[in-house]
């Protein structure tokens, strides 16, 4: 070898040094985190920014408004709904990669139902509690702000189903349902389905050793092996850019976002579990809210349904079911991305902002 | 020579071994725990060493459940009885405030209503409570 070589591979030796010292330093820093971190981390990294104002509180659960960019605002409000099973800013994660921020743009008045994090005073709450009190009451206050008499319903991931079951329950109030990757029918949906078989998951069990709440750690824990080679490819992915400071910023924000994980309310989980994994009663049309079946063929207004083409959480067959369960006009959108890359990543999260947006926009 | 120049340096490439290593690994390690998460026999070897850690958490929750009661300290349960008390007045107050609204409405809508004409019979009522004055 000339010196020339030598030289270059000694400017490759310290590259691959100093990325193997950026890549620990960045995966040991995300498994340190704390509960407590979230909020430095947040203001850290200008997480969820798009400005907005508490117009109901009742128990943990907020109700926001985001403040209007535009001076006419579409007519019908919208309001978001979203998972119970992490935070809501996924939807709001920085500027320019936020599909609220992109609905207010376009001068959609958007709402949204931040359930917060469940304590042990959630400990009797149920599923019905959620939908027929906490989320009924959040449409009524929205109604009664804006004058308006129906609303726009948007749900993400379980919020979606949340969303479907309110709408096949009120559905004089729904002018538009809007689902995102939302699960319907939980008959073979996927490993989920198959771990929480009734044979293997004993829903009492768990439910009565953890009391109010079933902490975050629990529910969290099967995440990462549901496709374990998408988990594999992100450190992979990271390992490749962690010297480019745009790639880690937006790892760093998405990272967080899955690491600020919520407690599941231990009635809520129950009924999650049992009715929908389990009996998968929705898809049946038995699945009931204080004694009222909601069932989904109540649901007369549009439809639109943009499920994720590689969705490892739930697939898209799952979601796809809502399809034939309404009456409604329905509009079906594939999006060539994963559960929480299709709002998140480009291109595709433009496509699902685009698609959402004229639904809503159109007469 | 036991390498050809070219693959004695491929071979000193910075990284090489690295990125070979971790993706057989990978492929392995995908393959085998992949397999893994679908037999059923593991999936109940799981789910009884859960249930085993599920009752010892019971019986650890109980024995600290016991020993503040003894230092007659409140204990979580007592706590969550307080909040979910204070859960449910909030709830009240905001079920009151609710019908608050709805009879403010009623009233509202009540007095948008012209105000009915008065009938033949309540004039003559008045006509007669002036005579008798």
């Amino acid at each position: 070898m000339d010196n020339e070589q030598q030289t270059m591979m000694s400017e490759e030796a310290k590259e691959l040094l100093e990325k193997n010292r950026k890549y620990a330093e960045v995966v040991l820093k995300s498994y340190s985190l704390s509960p407590d971190d979230f909020d430095r981390i947040k203001t850290e990294l200008k997480l969820a920014p798009t400005p907005k104002e508490v117009i109901h509180t009742e128990c943990s659960v907020k109700l926001y408004r985001y403040t209007p960019k535009k001076k006419k605002l579409h007519s019908v409000p919208l309001v978001i709904v979203p998972s119970l099973i992490l935070k809501y800013y996924v939807m709001d994660l920085i500027t320019d990669h936020s599909i609220i921020e992109h609905f207010v743009n376009q001068g959609i008045d958007v709402y949204l139902v931040d359930w917060g994090v469940p304590g042990d005073e959630h400990g009797k709450l149920t599923f019905d509690y959620y939908i027929d009190t906490f989320l009924r009451r959040c449409v009524r206050k929205v109604m009664r702000r804006t004058g308006s008499k129906k609303i726009n319903l948007m749900g993400q991931c379980l919020g979606g189903t949340i969303a479907s079951v309110y709408a096949a329950t009120y559905p004089e109030q729904i002018n538009k349902l809007l689902c995102l990757t939302t699960p319907i029918d939980f008959e073979d949906a996927g490993l989920l389905s198959l771990w929480t078989d009734s044979k293997t998951f004993d829903i009492d069990k768990i439910v009565e050793s953890y009391g109010n709440v079933i902490p975050a750690d629990f529910v969290h824990a099967c995440f990462q092996y549901l496709d374990v080679k998408a988990t594999v490819q992100s450190y992979k992915k990271l390992y490749n850019n962690v010297l480019d400071d745009n790639f880690l910023y937006y790892y760093r924000a998405l990272d967080s976002w899955l690491k600020d994980k919520i407690p599941f309310p231990a009635q809520v989980f129950k009924k999650f579990i049992r009715e929908l994994y389990q009996e998968n009663r929705l898809a049946k049309g038995k699945f009931t809210v204080n004694g009222k079946t909601a069932d989904l063929s109540n649901i007369t207004c549009p439809v639109l349904n943009v499920v994720s083409q590689f969705d490892h959480v739930f697939p898209e067959k799952s979601a796809k079911a809502l399809n034939d369960l309404v009456t409604g006009e329905t509009e079906y959108h594939v999006i060539p991305a994963g559960h929480v890359t299709l709002v998140t990543i480009f291109p595709q999260r433009f496509e699902t902002f685009r698609v959402m947006t004229e639904f809503i926009l159109k007469d | 020579m036991f390498f050809e120049p070219d693959q004695f340096r491929k071979f000193m490439e910075p990284g090489a071994f690295q990125k070979q290593f971790f993706e057989q690994m990978e492929t392995m390690f995908v393959e085998k725990l992949g397999e893994m998460l679908r037999d059923p026999d593991f999936l109940e070897k799981i789910s009884s060493s859960m249930g085993t850690g599920l009752d010892s958490k019971k019986k650890a929750d109980a024995m600290s459940k016991a020993y503040l009661e003894k230092m007659n300290m409140p204990t979580r349960d007592d706590m969550s009885k307080v909040l979910q008390y204070l859960q449910q007045i909030e709830a009240k107050i905001l079920d009151l405030e609710e019908k608050i609204e709805d009879l403010q409405d009623e009233v509202a809508e009540l007095k948008k209503k012209p105000a009915p004409k008065a009938s033949a019979s309540s004039s003559a009522a008045k006509g007669r409570a002036k005579k008798d004055g």
